[in-house]
């Protein structure tokens, strides 16, 4: 989130560029949040619906940023 | 007589029951019983002896009470960490060209750096994927947040 503001605020090509990659750095989660499911839920019957949530927010998300353009 | 062939009613009408009349066959809401016996009482049929180690439930039943709602804990903290990685993606696509143009870049390059610089969050990300994700191993031991009712095995790390 800081890294989204500090690129609104950004007042140059380079600055922009140095906030993005610092956004993409950071968001180093989506390789560990698969592991951290398969850890939360132990019990087999329930991780289809746990491995379920995460395509679930992301496509959402996307469908959103999709009608915001 | 089945009520879907009633000749006075609607189109819509008759599909609405006919839906409403096989709804005791649909097997996701799992209150409602199979019409059939499940897979686990045929374990004494000999003719059946291949198919037993595939045998499961066909609806993955949630627990009831506290299980149910560790579990909806659990799902809602992975969609909130979810949630945050196509927003900050996706986030400056709309008007990431008219912000390069803003900065005075030339217009025939406008389209390069906006490429370069949508592309870079991804190179980023790929970079240091990996370090984070030694960064978790080596640290996971030691801020061990138990969100889960049981305890999990533990699992040593070797460096």
């Amino acid at each position: 989130m800081a890294t989204t503001i500090l690129l609104g605020f950004s007042q140059s090509l380079n600055m922009a560029l140095i906030a993005r990659m610092l956004g993409g750095a950071a968001n180093g989660n989506v390789g560990i949040i698969r592991t951290a499911v398969a850890e939360m839920v132990p019990q087999k019957s329930l991780q289809p619906r746990a491995f379920s949530v995460m395509p679930l927010v992301r496509y959402t998300i996307k469908l959103m940023s999709f009608v915001a353009d | 007589m089945a009520p879907a062939m009633q000749e006075d009613r609607l189109p819509v009408q008759q599909l609405a029951i006919l839906c409403m009349s096989l709804r005791p066959y649909l097997t996701f809401p799992s209150h409602v019983s199979l019409p059939f016996p499940p897979v686990s009482n045929l374990s004494n049929v000999s003719c059946c002896k291949f198919l037993q180690p595939i045998s499961m439930p066909a609806v993955a039943v949630i627990g009831e009470g506290e299980e149910r709602r560790l579990f909806a804990d659990k799902a809602y903290f992975a969609a909130i960490c979810r949630f945050a990685e196509p927003v900050a993606l996706t986030n400056a696509n709309p008007y990431l060209p008219e912000m390069i143009e803003s900065f005075g870049v030339k217009r025939d390059e406008v389209a390069k750096w906006a490429g370069l610089t949508s592309a870079i969050f991804s190179a980023a990300q790929c970079l240091t994927a990996m370090l984070w994700v030694r960064g978790t191993l080596t640290h996971s031991q030691r801020f061990n947040v138990s969100l889960t009712s049981q305890r999990l095995p533990n699992v040593s790390v070797s460096h």
